[in-house]
């Protein structure tokens, strides 16, 4: 087994807003290792991103706030690191991609300089020579051809496939041994993204770098991720491998979410879908979160949370219905 | 960059043309100066000199050729109100006028890029709501009022400026402290909003997530996107001011252009209307073109558009 680069326990991230507290993140633990690519998926305002934010320690402010548990990062405990800490860590041990490629660079700056800056604060580099070299090698990384002229281009004369490469390469340029992508495909089309995918397979094969990938799609996480967390309003619900995730799914949610994928392999009048809006974040029910959802709740689901069980082979759920 | 800066130099001038020619026909639809010079004693044959004398008697497009000969040598002519060259006009009053004008569009671009950049930084904090009540007190009372006011306390009261006159750096003070009061709030807060634009980008956050820090994030990252919308404004601001700012002129005793140009129109001196509205346009003609270049400078993508 190759070693643990991240551990989160327990994390509770909180907005406090004037209308109340919003618990967006509630007692989340998992852990990825080395060269490993771990899914975290779940519907538009399950957590999934608060959750990547709070290890990157950049929840908007005012309001959010870590509340409670721990993030190890390489044997670092990032909550009881000082702001400037934090930042050296940042763009360095751990980076991140963002959803959109057409917005997430800088309009008014060149691509070079864009990448030059994490590399410049990063890595003690002392000529420029040695700066461009470092750029035009994470360019390459991220399989961009002819590195060197798109140095000095600008976004504007890429193609939304292209920023997000160069989005990739500033999150790659200072060797990160952990990269949270944040729904990096979704804004792609689907050639492109079966492209990114397989990119990014390959990068993790030359560099060991452990992903956490977010994304509401189970399409790719049977594409891209060796293991599934699954998550419902705040909390993980299930984890496990992912064929383990596929071939038995216990959750009545996670099952739910399976069947909602389009196939081709069947013919569906309708597509599925889950009946319901999530729970309130600010006001939750005191059961299980998915109850009013879930098509076969007991009695107790409504009354009490369910706890999390492990039935073998590192795949846990919260159920009442798992014995 | 060079060929952007060379067209757009080229509609500058162009412009400046069409500007030109206007004057010229808007001045002359406005009514007969030599009838105003009348008085009641006056004869039919008076007029008929004045007319002479001014030029008016000859075809309009002669008239034409004489304005456009008299602006290439610098002479535009001369008042008819005293007869003074309107050059030496203007010359004496452009440099008040631009004084002014200058001094408290620099003053207020510096405050309002600070007070704007921090507000945005600062939501919904103390600061920032004390910024929008100076924004608000900035906006709601009128500059005539605040000049009069500062004259009492300042001039007046505690006698620490003079309250009239051009003679001195001192003479600017109160006109430059008012002025700039007036026209902070309205570009503070553009630059406010247009900066809590930016560093709700993605791009913002991208910075972020590279580990830039937070100074560097606001002043470089975003400051250079959030200053393209203020940036007309900021134009339209300093063409205005250096049109004139008849109430401050005038509650300050400083004769600068806005003075000029009400006297001259309200006595239908032609001459002094035209020589002060071709200033004033290429003034704002000028202006533009600049704006258009910081664009330029700021923004790659207006750049592009001319390679």
């Amino acid at each position: 087994m190759s070693k643990i680069v991240l551990e989160v326990e327990g994390l509770r991230t909180s907005f406090f807003t004037r209308k109340g507290i919003v618990k967006a993140v509630d007692g989340v633990s998992f852990f990825v290792r080395e060269k490993e690519t771990l899914g975290i998926v779940g519907e538009s305002g399950c957590g999934k991103t608060v959750t990547g934010m709070s290890i990157m320690r950049l929840l908007p402010e005012p309001g959010g706030k870590i509340v409670g548990g721990r993030i190890t990062l390489n044997g670092t405990s990032l909550l009881e690191l000082s702001k400037r800490e934090m930042r050296n860590i940042r763009g360095c041990m751990v980076s991140m991609i963002l959803q959109d490629p057409m917005t997430s660079l800088n309009p008014v700056y060149t691509i070079g300089d864009q990448i030059a800056e994490s590399v410049r604060m990063h890595q003690n580099l002392a000529d420029e020579k040695m700066i461009t070299n470092e750029v035009v090698s994470s360019l390459r990384l991220l399989q961009i051809p002819s590195p060197e002229t798109l140095l000095k281009n600008y976004p504007f004369q890429l193609s939304g496939g292209m920023r997000q490469r160069v989005v990739g390469a500033i999150a790659m340029c200072c060797k990160p041994s952990l990269l949270i992508a944040d729904e990096p495909t979704t804004a792609l089309d689907a050639t492109i993204q079966a492209q990114y995918i397989a990119l990014f397979k390959d990068i993790q094969a030359k560099t060991d770098v452990a992903i956490i990938f977010i994304t509401h799609d189970f399409g790719v996480i049977a594409d891209m991720c060796h293991r599934v967390a699954v998550m419902y309003a705040g909390k993980i619900v299930e984890s496990a491998s992912t064929s383990e995730i596929f071939k038995k799914p216990q959750h009545p949610y996670t099952r739910a979410l399976i069947n909602s994928v389009p196939r081709l392999d069947r013919k569906d009048d309708r597509l599925y879908s889950i009946e319901g809006q999530p729970p309130s974040l600010m006001h939750l029910p005191p059961g299980c979160r998915f109850c009013e959802r879930c098509s076969d709740s007991l009695e107790i689901c409504s009354k009490e949370e369910p706890p999390e069980k492990n039935i073998g082979n590192n795949h846990t759920v919260s159920c009442w219905r798992v014995q | 960059m060079i060929r952007f800066i060379l067209v757009r130099f080229l509609q500058t001038v162009l412009a400046l043309l069409g500007v030109i020619t206007l004057v010229f026909l808007l001045v002359r639809l406005s009514g007969d100066p030599a009838l105003m010079m009348m008085t009641s004693g006056s004869m039919e044959e008076d007029l008929v000199r004045i007319r002479q004398q001014l030029g008016l008697d000859k075809p309009q497009i002669v008239q034409y050729g004489i304005y456009l000969k008299g602006l290439v040598t610098g002479n535009l002519g001369e008042s008819f109100r005293n007869n003074r060259p309107v050059a030496e006009l203007i010359s004496e009053a452009l440099p008040n006028s631009l004084r002014l004008a200058v001094s408290s569009f620099i003053a207020s671009m510096i405050i309002a890029l600070l007070l704007g950049v921090l507000a945005a930084t600062k939501r919904d904090t103390i600061f920032d709501n004390g910024v929008k009540m100076l924004a608000v007190l900035g906006q709601a009372m009128p500059d005539f009022w605040v000049g009069i006011m500062v004259i009492l306390i300042f001039s007046v009261h505690w006698q620490i400026f003079p309250a009239s006159g051009t003679d001195s750096p001192k003479h600017y003070v109160l006109p430059v402290a008012v002025l700039t009061f007036y026209i902070l709030p309205g570009i503070m807060r553009i630059i406010r909003s247009s900066m809590l634009d930016v560093l709700d980008s993605e791009y913002i956050k991208l910075a972020r997530i590279k580990g830039v820090p937070e100074k560097l994030v606001i002043w470089k990252h975003a400051l250079r996107n959030a200053l393209i919308a203020p940036l007309t404004t900021a134009g339209l601001i300093l063409a205005g001011l250096i049109a004139g700012v008849v109430v401050i002129e005038y509650v300050f005793t400083m004769p600068g252009l806005g003075s000029l140009s009400l006297e001259g129109m309200a006595l239908r001196d032609f001459p002094v209307v035209q020589g002060v509205v071709l200033v004033l346009s290429s003034a704002v003609l000028v202006i533009n073109f600049l704006v258009e270049v910081l664009y330029a400078v700021i923004d790659p993508q207006i750049r592009y558009q001319y390679t």
